[in-house]
């Protein structure tokens, strides 16, 4: 059989990788250098410079000839057998039963010549757990994972649940809803506002010129204009990036098998054991919260850490009516319930107050200090809204207990839902401080094994008599 | 709100945390009294802030040796049974753990030179993500409760 020999990757590995490793290294020190050229107004590029790029360019693609030359994988009776190393030769052997899940990726060069990136993600946190086959033939590929599934399946201890095989994907209007309302624009925000900063010096004159004969005559109402215009423009880059990215996602489950798959020109998929997701929660961002549109996050256990981000969404924008459908079809070992219990009204004023401490102490300290003054006085206009949102995050904390799941909503800025079922929480602590003791109030914790780190959630002020309900239903001698 | 757990620390504990308590504070002392020399010798700033650290170290020594001791042993309980471990601790704020058997990824013992010398040792449990420990138990104890867990957390087999 050809797969129980040797294979080298695709040779167009070597100028895929060289050129990523190019653009990501040398293409911000050019653009670095360029702008401070121009700063300093000697800008000119010879034929030396070209030659020098060029000569590590080749320096790249040598290396990764190199790298491609060494590298052999084969697959035996199941066991992922890798060769590779330039001066250290290395040996690795990845037996089925520890591959936590295989992925592909393709780019949108290697997807010109079809091929693919294939990543075996195994068990431990280290940067070790993950491994990389570049450039690889679709249908090589295809087979490699059949063969490397096929085999952890069957060496898989649990049933394979009888599950529909049911699939989610993002319509093209909830995919234009999902960017538009990310909010991942306040992060470009800054970012654009730091490199505008740092680029002013070769905007044109004229540009200055103009923008300061509005400045001398009506100043801050240009300024917030410009920060608008900003705003607006970060709003809509990022929203491009978020559909482009998260473009036909869609997700798909199969027995213990969980498939997602998205990108709109990059496309990308992964697939996971769906025992090994622990907890689920269901954010609602801030400009999402009015329509309740949720994104779903996976607690996902012995994961690799490495490259693992957008695996952290399970779905990116799902609606309120189809919730419940989604967790039946998708993530059957999990529970929905829309209505929660309220926290005791005699904790609102607990959360009011840790709300706004932080700002009323800060307004305090600007208001005294003569210094601030008389500007200081104006951070006393925080507190009312603070008030508000502690309010509002008194409001929206709930919780509720239903057959072997456990619901708890919170609010930081986003308001999150998270569901955790009975068989997954690693323990469970209650703690009463004495302010609530007074009251009759506790805070409970339970823990979820997650990697790379425990995640613990976190249900503050309850009612004592509701931490001991949770108590007893938890308790195993108890109950 | 809850019945409280049944077992008690070893009394012996007060004695180990008296001591570390004592070594503590004996530890500042030197520091302090390094400093003072320091002062003494090339800095001169005046002598009124040793003072303070010294009444400072004073209070800290007999609450960590004396106070939160006794307290701490009044507050500390467990309780363990086949299915699950229970440990109340705190002194002002009263934490509570339940930790299920089958969770238990593995439990070992440790002591160190003070706990050794009074024949005590801290054992602690391990669940994938948190740890709990209890404190200062009889080291005979400690190990035949650690022998107890881990053959407990085997028997009672649901999968994680």
């Amino acid at each position: 059989m050809k797969m129980s020999e040797f294979q080298r990757q695709h040779p167009l590995m070597i100028p895929y990788k060289a050129g990523k490793q190019f653009f990501g290294i040398i293409l911000p020190i050019i653009l670095i250098s360029l702008l401070t050229g121009l700063r300093e107004g000697e800008f000119s590029i010879g034929w030396t410079h070209l030659l020098g790029v060029l000569g590590v360019f080749c320096l790249f693609l040598f290396y990764n000839f190199l790298e491609w030359f060494f590298f052999y994988y084969q697959v035996v009776d199941g066991i992922l057998h890798i060769r590779s190393g330039i001066l250290i030769k290395n040996e690795r052997y990845i037996r089925p039963e520890r591959i936590q899940a295989i992925n592909t990726r393709a780019g949108i060069f290697l997807r010109i010549f079809n091929l693919l990136t294939l990543t075996v993600e195994t068990a431990g946190g280290s940067g070790e757990a993950e491994l990389n086959i570049t450039a690889l033939r679709a249908e090589e590929a295809e087979r490699l994972e059949k063969k490397l599934a096929i085999n952890s399946e069957n060496m898989s201890p649990t049933e394979p649940q009888t599950c529909t095989g049911n699939a989610f994907s993002l319509s093209p209007r909830d995919i234009i809803i999902s960017g538009l309302t990310s909010g991942n624009f306040l992060i470009l925000f800054s970012i654009l506002g730091v490199i505008l900063s740092q680029a002013y010096p070769i905007i044109p004159d004229w540009f200055w010129d103009f923008v300061f004969l509005f400045v001398s005559e009506r100043g801050p109402v240009i300024v917030g204009f410009l920060i608008l215009i900003l705003l607006l423009l970060s709003w809509i880059i990022s929203s491009i990036k978020e559909i482009v990215q998260l473009g036909k996602f869609s997700v798909y489950r199969s027995g213990d098998e969980i498939k997602i798959a998205w990108g709109l020109i990059e496309k990308k998929s992964m697939s996971l054991e769906a025992h090994r997701v622990q907890a689920i929660s269901l954010e609602e961002g801030i400009l999402r919260l009015p329509w309740r549109l949720r994104e779903v996050k996976p607690e996902i256990v012995g994961r690799a850490t490495e490259g693992g981000e957008e695996a952290s969404v399970l779905y990116p924008l799902l609606r309120p009516e189809d919730t419940p459908e989604f967790i039946q079809s998708i993530l059957p070992e999990f529970s929905w319930r829309e209505k929660l219990k309220p926290l005791p009204q005699r904790a609102r004023i607990r959360y009011i107050f840790r709300t706004t401490i932080l700002f009323f102490l800060l307004s305090l300290i600007f208001s005294l200090i003569p210094f601030f003054q008389p500007y200081g006085l104006l951070t006393l206009i925080l507190i009312p809204p603070a008030l508000y949102y502690g309010n509002i995050r008194f409001k929206e904390t709930g919780w509720a207990i239903e057959d072997n799941y456990i619901f708890i909503q919170n609010r930081l800025l986003a308001r999150q839902i998270s569901i955790i079922p009975y068989s997954n929480i690693q323990d469970l602590r209650l703690t009463i401080n004495p302010l609530q003791r007074r009251k009759r109030l506790a805070t409970l914790q339970v823990g979820v094994a997650s990697s790379p780190n425990a995640r613990i959630f976190k249900l503050k002020d309850i009612d004592q008599e509701t931490a001991r309900q949770f108590w007893y239903w938890f308790s195993r001698s108890r109950s | 709100m809850l019945e409280q757990p049944q077992e008690n620390l070893d009394p012996r504990a007060f004695y180990a945390w008296f001591w570390r308590g004592i070594f503590i504070g004996a530890f500042l002392l030197v520091l302090i009294t390094g400093f003072s020399i320091i002062n003494r010798l090339w800095l001169g700033w005046g002598e009124w802030w040793i003072w303070i650290l010294l009444v400072f170290t004073i209070i800290l020594t007999l609450l960590e040796a004396i106070i939160i001791p006794k307290l701490r042993l009044k507050f500390w309980r467990y309780e363990l049974n086949e299915e699950e471990i229970d440990i109340q601790h705190g002194i002002l704020i009263i934490k509570r753990s339940l930790i299920p058997m089958i969770r238990v990824q593995h439990v070992d013992t440790e002591h160190g030179p003070i706990l050794r010398r009074f024949g005590l040792a801290t054992l602690r449990i391990y669940t994938a993500g948190t740890t709990h420990r209890i404190p200062a138990l009889d080291a005979q104890n400690a190990h035949a409760l650690r022998r107890q867990i881990a053959y407990l957390a085997q028997v009672s087999d649901e999968d994680v």
